[in-house]
């Protein structure tokens, strides 16, 4: 659905422990600070370290804006996890969305214990690629 | 981000819900808050207890949250202004109190106590979707509902207000996507001292107790008619749309921007009239009925429970113009689902249905897309242990200890902290049975008792330091004053963590971080007559020698105290990590063994892709137990320098 007014929708999510959450805040404040409208929800479990954290962010210069993101409203997607940018693809991406994803899988505890598989990588890179207008990846060192 | 008090008056600030919330509380002289920790409400007791002593703020975490509303009541009582925070399922808990203290009332000279009850639609952080907005229709009391970061500020305020004018508690009925909401607030400045409330004796009988009690009710009856009127004029109800709309739809908290949301992507303006309910309950009858004589059709946006919804209908019932004349759809009628939150697309999708026009959230091709090559790989994060939480270390004796017993059908009868985690597919799965705060040790001191009936299946009880003193201690001395044979492990983290770290009373600290007397799990238990053995989980051959031994006797009231703290608190503290930790490849045995990871499963035990080897993650916190848990002796560990 193409957004219609003015606003800028930037999801970014990780694992918990990662700092995705503070990330937001601080770019939320900066922005405020510079008299832009922001609202943001973030969404994540208990206090432990290991599941799945986003935040959204919305932005306007003309108008309050606290809703939540329509589905494939998300104009980018920042992500510390490659999993993680598949999750936030599903639920916020579209044909236009931008992703940047720093490429350091974190196998699940169902992955890591041979209940679940976490995807082959070149698949997941593909996937993200095919789903995004633009995307940017930052590759982990060997 | 709310951590200086006074420099922010007349500023604009991104400010969390719950840092709204704190902050109106302040700038409404709140003298007294007390709480429980639980999502999505903890964060309103962790923003004010930074500037709880310049404020001279009483804050906190009270062992259970009907103590936390009978300590804000005491204020209450004494002239002061209070606030007690909890969520969903501790509204339960403190409802015994609240059922009685509606009556009571705070007396002729009481002071405001507003209850703020934070509740979870979507289930992110409990087991269930309670709809805590029904206490305050069975209390008699008013409630306010915020939709947006500033207003949730401004309704502290009122809230405090309201419970001042009709001398009875006011509920502040927050949500997850409020809490964790981040909005732009603009503050005023924080109440001075000389203009907080004075204190004054009480003198008369402030009750609800027989001979009274009719007389009381019937005044909580004609108090709620008075506040009903007041409610008829109140600016947090308001309507935004055309005169004679095709749709009404009636929108209470999360509901009414979802709705605005959907509205204009659907580009319903002309058709869809939004009716934004603020003050809910009691329900302005006439407010209400104003604006359902604009439609035949009504639709109600609301979480979780179907409140607003039936209230209408019952409202359209009374009503001899509206009865036969208006139709309401919402979660009764499946136009919004009867589970789960509300988003501006649950919404879409309802009014679609509704008016027979396509909702298209998005381009259909890439739905198409993300179904055939997301949805397959697409794996979830069942939430898990940290590395180096001593509950796994737990766990993993308890069930060796087992094992050793021979008492192979054994089970374990959990409660509510990060020990919960044992039920899924990350844990051991020893958990089969699991309810709410405290009931692990309330049933099993139950299943304690069926031995007669020729039930042999051991039940051990888990519950954590904070929920021992939460609702525990009833149980486990009701084992021992009945007679049950009943076994229990408190895991003793020295926190309430999964909450986010607050203070248990074995911390030794309060919420503002003022020192107070540890309180000893091990002496209560003692003192009640169990049987009781303190030990370090990480020790693992004493803790499963000490539980094997334990589980084997059978009879009486026997406690293991697995005390540790928890890792992510004492890595904070201390910043090291007590041991580098390796696998020598030579001797581990990789595919062919694969057992520390799938039977101790923490997260930091890792295969490498080239060698197929387990290799030790960046993730990992030293903690050196995994050494003693593989068969192979193929993991090491060293000293790291402090």
């Amino acid at each position: 659905m193409k957004n219609t007014f003015d606003e800028l929708n930037i999801v970014i999510s990780g694992i918990g422990g990662q700092g995705s959450v503070l990330c937001a805040r601080i770019l939320g404040a900066a922005l405020v600070s510079k008299g832009y409208y922001v609202g943001m929800m973030d969404t994540f479990g208990g206090a432990q370290r290991g599941g799945c954290v986003n935040s959204t962010i919305r932005i306007s210069k003309s108008r309050f804006i606290e809703s939540m993101i329509p589905a494939g409203a998300a104009n980018i997607i920042v992500s510390m996890e490659p999993l993680e940018t598949l999750r936030m693809l599903k639920t916020h991406g579209s044909p236009d969305v931008t992703t940047l994803t720093s490429f350091c899988p974190v196998l699940s505890t169902e992955a890591l214990t041979g209940v679940e598989d976490y995807p082959d990588f070149d698949i997941l890179k593909k996937t993200i690629k095919d789903l995004s207008k633009k995307s940017w990846f930052w590759m982990q060192e060997k | 981000m709310l951590n200086k008090s006074e420099d922010i008056k007349n500023s604009r600030r991104l400010m969390l819900g719950n840092e709204a919330i704190a902050r109106g509380a302040l700038e409404a002289g709140v003298q007294v808050c007390a709480g429980y920790p639980g999502t999505p409400s903890s964060e309103i007791i962790n923003t004010l207890a930074g500037v709880a002593k310049e404020n001279n703020i009483h804050i906190e975490w009270s062992t259970n949250e009907k103590v936390a509303t009978e300590v804000a009541a005491a204020a209450a009582y004494a002239g002061l202004r209070s606030m007690a925070t909890m969520k969903n399922a501790g509204v339960n808990v403190a409802s015994d109190f609240l059922l009685h203290f509606n009556l009571s009332g705070t007396g002729s000279n009481g002071g405001g106590m507003v209850l703020i009850a934070a509740d979870d639609p979507g289930s992110y952080s409990s087991g269930d979707e309670l709809d805590s907005r029904w206490l305050a229709k069975n209390a008699m009391v008013p409630m306010l509902v915020p939709t947006s970061v500033q207003e949730a500020k401004e309704m502290v305020k009122e809230a405090f207000a309201l419970s001042e004018e009709f001398g009875v508690y006011c509920v502040l009925w927050v949500y997850t996507r409020i809490c964790h909401r981040s909005g732009v607030v603009s503050s005023e400045g924080i109440m001075k001292s000389e203009d907080k409330n004075k204190p004054s004796p009480i003198s008369e009988l402030i009750s609800n107790e027989d001979p009274f009690q009719y007389q009381k009710i019937s005044q909580a009856l004609e108090r709620l008619e008075k506040i009903r009127e007041s409610f008829e004029n109140s600016s947090f109800n308001s309507y935004s749309g055309p005169e004679n709309p095709d749709v009404l739809l009636v929108s209470c908290g999360n509901g009414f921007m979802c709705a605005m949301e959907a509205v204009k992507l659907m580009k319903l303006e002309k058709t869809v009239g939004i009716l934004k309910l603020g003050a809910v309950w009691p329900i302005p009858v006439k407010f209400v009925s104003k604006h359902l004589a604009k439609a035949s059709r009504v639709i109600v946006c609301e979480e979780t429970d179907p409140f607003i919804e039936i209230h209408i209908k019952e409202i359209i019932a009374d009503s001899e113009t509206l009865t036969g004349n208006v139709k309401v759809f919402g979660r009764s009628t499946n136009h919004i689902p009867k589970i789960g939150e509300l988003t501006p697309d649950v919404i879409g999708e309802g009014l679609s249905k509704l008016l027979n026009q396509k909702y298209l959230a998005r381009d259909l091709a890439y739905s198409k897309k993300i179904q055939e090559t997301v949805d397959p790989i697409l794996i979830n994060r069942d939430g898990a242990m940290c590395p180096g939480c001593p509950h796994r270390a737990s766990f993993w004796s308890i069930k060796q200890a087992i094992r050793k017993s021979k008492k192979k059908n054994s089970i374990v009868s959990n409660d509510i902290g990060c020990y919960s985690w044992d039920m899924t597919r990350t844990g051991h799965q020893l958990t089969k049975i699991i309810n709410c705060m405290g009931s692990g040790a309330g049933v099993a001191s139950g299943f304690g008792q069926l031995s007669r009936f020729g039930f042999d299946q051991r039940v051990i009880s888990v519950m954590g330091d904070s929920t021992f003193f939460h609702s525990s201690m009833p149980a486990i001395i009701n084992a021992v004053c009945n007679g049950s044979d009943m076994m229990a492990v408190v895991m003793d983290n020295s926190a309430t963590a999964m909450t986010g770290f607050q203070p248990s009373p074995v911390t030794g600290a309060t919420a503002d971080g003022t020192s107070v007397p540890v309180v000893s799990i091990e002496d209560i238990c003692r003192a009640a007559g169990c049987q009781v053995e303190v030990i370090d989980p990480f020790d693992l051959e004493l803790a499963i020698k000490t539980l094997t031994k334990m589980i084997k006797k059978d009879k009486g009231v026997r406690i293991a105290v697995l005390r540790r703290t928890c890792e992510l608190i004492r890595n904070r503290k201390e910043k090291t990590k007590p041991y580098n930790v390796w696998v020598d490849e030579n001797i581990c045995k990789a595919e062919n063994c694969r057992f520390c990871m799938t039977k101790f499963k923490c997260p930091s035990l890792n295969v490498s892709n080239e060698t197929g080897k387990t290799f030790i993650g960046e993730s990992c916190s030293g903690c050196g137990v995994c050494v003693d848990i593989c068969p192979h002796g193929a993991i090491f560990k060293e000293d790291t320098e402090a």
